[in-house]
């Protein structure tokens, strides 16, 4: 074991944390991905909304492009950049570059998809309000650059030092498309169940026929996509972040240890998912036993 | 490995990709706690989980075939534990409901009583024991079937280029079919599943017979491209 | 519970163009890009012109098929269009005969039509023309993947030359550009005509990005000709759009309560 090598392990891991906060916080300023399907209801059953409504076609498919975009103009700029900032530099500054075009097209694609869902809204009477494009566009155009960046960046590290023999833009590529899935499969959980439907008691799901009936006002006035990071980074975020930096973390960890052999990190695996198996299990137990109100109805 | 052997690892690995979707617990709506099954499209889902099995199977290219559909398994495996851990994680304690089977009266492998726990009005939320080791089981499968595919395309395409172009070419390759063999599923599934134990588990046959076609069409274009012309 | 729809139809600004007729369109424009571009290399910013078409039927067809409310989203189809067309296009790399691009393109389209053939007999979606759908959203993938590639490597083999860093970045820019002018325009007053604007805005937008990677690849004149050819297109096409939009939307304001 190098101390290179679990160094790189540990920074992906940590880059992977960020990359996962980043990624979650900028599509749930946009609403992006299954809470999305709210939002796009909300007007037919006559709640206006002053929400940002993105919708780039599912996150997986989206944070692909991006983290592709990012990480392609990378690599062919840190080969320009290699003999003038050396080999470190050239790949951070390289990033940097990358993350802002990948940004930019983010932006692009976002407000292409505001208005053009908002005018597709008028048997409804949705207005187009330009403060609602305005006023969040600077929020995930920095949560998207931070999020490409991280992910380009843990790219780096897996070809150059972990030595893994895709290019950089296949495992951006890769890592875009898990990053996606995670984001929408666990911090989207929080904004959909809970920071849309706020009225609603803590403690239950959301009944299917209550689907679109949002929540529009705020503590006063309307409410907007920039609040919602306020709420969804106390948890959404952080949770999404926990689960790609652990994904990234134990796939690369189980890598480093050779006493059993080629295939001590298949064993090492199977530990893992044992337990988080038991994990599981305790949740489960834990909250059956903690949240049981509708036995009692 | 035999160019021909390889035609068959690639109809093989597609269809198992295909049927590794069924297993794979997974709905829309779960994003507002309203079905059992981690909150995202289903194509989508079994797509990251591979994508992470692809990357660790790389590792293992020089180490021989068994090495690295063994640990394309173990990442997939991995992906969709700690998704399925971490979204029953945030139904409980930020949304504050148990994971509940929508479908099942009682859970089939810790015999749980389902319907106590369950808002009403809704199909069930989280990730039950039963789903997760369904999902678990599927992850597996469709880890072993995207490395073998990519193991096949890079040894139908290696012998005639530099090896480090045929790698990129064959991941990007197996990301495609992948890809396009996990979309099938997601029609006979309507966009939700509880795995194994769903009432639509048992249109599985339908999609292996299509994904068999599938893979086996673009199998042979593959093959042809990269050995006979 | 549900409001019915109340405001006045929307403005009608401009035809309804079948599918078919696009990909015709498609399919002669893009043989003559892939033409002109084989003939004659400085003439790039035809190709690029002549390359639109094909986003516009790829996204017509992701529209055809996803307005039958097909249970999985618009996403799944888009990648499984610009997966097929991509893997025919870069597999027909490997193929040493000439005309070896049109091969792939064919070969898009047969995998493509098979595919749809399993989706509506096998698995019974019932959705009327699916595989001929399905066949022409991958041939225009495969159309847009193989001018980009044979562009980035300048004509000569592109298996000598580290071409193979963009390739993940073809697949899927290919695949949201026809993904998302239908993904983003989804509601009650989605039409076609503003779904293509969007489309060719979204198109012009793809091929600015690969002007911009083709700096690292190609001749400085080619690229500035596509980076020109495209921004020129974006800002036209994006102008169009915004007409469409102001002509449709139910309101424009600057804020207001709701």
């Amino acid at each position: 074991m190098e101390p290179t090598i679990i160094f790189a392990v540990a920074l992906a891991g940590a880059l992977a944390i960020l990359a996962g906060i980043f990624e979650d916080l900028e599509s749930d300023t946009g609403s992006q991905s299954n809470p999305n399907s709210q939002v796009q209801l909300a007007p037919q059953i006559g709640h206006l909304h002053r929400y940002f409504n993105k919708a780039i076609s599912g996150e997986p498919p989206a944070y692909g492009f991006w983290s592709t975009t990012g990480a392609t103009v990378a690599v062919l700029l840190q080969t320009r950049f290699l003999s003038g900032f050396g080999e470190m530099h050239s790949v951070i500054l390289a990033s940097i570059f990358g993350a802002l075009v990948a940004a930019s097209i983010l932006s692009f694609y976002a407000i292409f998809a505001h208005i053009s869902r908002t005018a597709s809204m008028r048997p409804f009477k949705q207005p187009l309000q330009l403060d609602v494009i305005l006023s969040p566009l600077p929020l995930f155009f920095a949560y998207g650059f931070l999020a490409v960046l991280c992910v380009t960046l843990i790219s780096f590290i897996t070809n150059m030092v972990l030595l893994n023999p895709f290019p950089v833009p296949l495992i951006a590529l890769l890592f875009g498309i898990t990053l996606g899935t995670i984001g929408s499969s666990t911090g989207d959980i929080h904004y959909g169940s809970e920071r849309l439907y706020q009225t609603f008691i803590f403690g239950s799901g959301i009944p299917i026929s209550k689907q679109g009936d949002i929540d529009v006002k705020a503590e006063y006035g309307f409410r907007n996509s920039i609040d919602t990071p306020y709420f969804t980074s106390r948890f959404g975020g952080p949770v999404t972040g926990l689960c790609f930096g652990a994904i990234v973390f134990l796939d690369n960890w189980s890598r480093l240890f050779t006493f059993a052999g080629k295939w001590t990190p298949i064993l090492l695996g199977i530990i893992i998912i044992i337990l988080l198996f038991l994990i599981n299990l305790s949740i489960e137990i834990y909250t059956r036993n903690r949240f049981n109100e509708f036995t009692k109805e | 490995m035999d160019p021909i052997i390889a035609l068959f690892g690639i109809i093989i690995g597609g269809t198992l990709v295909g049927v590794c979707v069924h297993f794979i617990p997974c709905s829309a709506v779960g994003a507002m706690a309203a079905t059992t099954g981690i909150a995202t499209g289903p194509t989508m889902l079994a797509a990251g989980a591979g994508m992470m099995g692809l990357m660790a199977a790389a590792y293992n290219l020089d180490n021989g075939l068994a090495l690295m559909l063994a640990s394309g398994a173990i990442a997939s495996m991995l992906m969709i534990a700690l998704t399925s851990v971490v979204a029953n994680i945030t139904y409980a304690f930020g949304v504050g409901v148990a994971p509940t089977s929508g479908q099942s009266e009682y859970d089939r492998f810790t015999g749980f009583e389902q319907k106590q726990c369950l808002t009403p009005g809704t199909d069930g939320h989280g990730i039950p024991t039963q789903s997760f080791i369904s999902g678990v089981i599927g992850a597996a499968i469709g880890g072993i079937g995207g490395a073998l595919v990519f193991y096949s395309v890079y040894t139908l395409i290696s012998p005639s280029i530099p090896s480090s172009t045929a790698v990129a070419i064959a991941g990007i390759i197996a990301v495609g079919i992948y890809i396009i063999n996990g979309v099938l599923p997601a029609y006979t599934l309507v966009g939700k599943t509880e795995g194994m134990t769903d009432e639509k588990f048992k249109t599985t046959p339908k999609t292996f017979y299509s994904c068999l076609i599938m893979s086996t069409v673009s199998g042979i274009f593959v093959y042809a491209a990269s050995v006979v012309i | 519970m549900s409001a019915q729809p109340t405001g006045q139809p929307a403005a009608n600004n401009g035809k309804y163009t079948t599918t078919y007729t696009l990909f015709l369109i498609a399919i002669v424009c893009s043989t003559v890009a892939l033409m002109i571009f084989n003939a004659v290399p400085h003439a790039v910013f035809l190709s690029i012109i002549l390359i639109w078409p094909a986003f516009a039927s790829g996204a017509s067809a992701v529209k055809d098929i996803s307005s039958y409310g097909i249970g999985t989203g618009v996403a799944s189809i888009g990648m499984l269009g610009a997966g097929v067309g991509t893997i025919s296009a870069f597999s027909s790399i490997f193929i040493d005969i000439p005309f070896s691009a049109f091969i792939g393109i064919i070969a898009a389209f047969v995998i493509g039509f098979v595919t749809g053939l399993c989706a509506n007999k096998i698995i019974k979606m019932k959705i009327p023309r699916m595989e001929l759908k399905i066949a022409i959203m991958s041939a225009s993938a495969a159309m847009i993947a193989t001018l980009f590639v044979s562009i980035f490597s300048n004509n000569i083999d592109m298996l000598l030359t580290d071409v193979y860093i963009v390739l993940p970045l073809i697949f899927i820019a290919t695949a949201l550009a026809i993904i998302h002018p239908y993904n983003g325009s989804m509601g009650a007053g989605e039409n076609q005509p503003r779904t293509l604007k969007l489309a060719f805005a979204e198109a012009s937008l793809t091929t600015l990005l690969f002007g911009l990677i083709s700096l690292a690849y190609t001749d400085t004149i080619t690229s500035i000709e596509i980076l020109l050819v495209s921004g020129l297109g974006f800002v036209i096409f994006t102008t169009i759009f915004l007409r469409a939009i102001n002509a449709e939307i139910y309101k424009l304001e600057w804020s207001g309560v709701v």
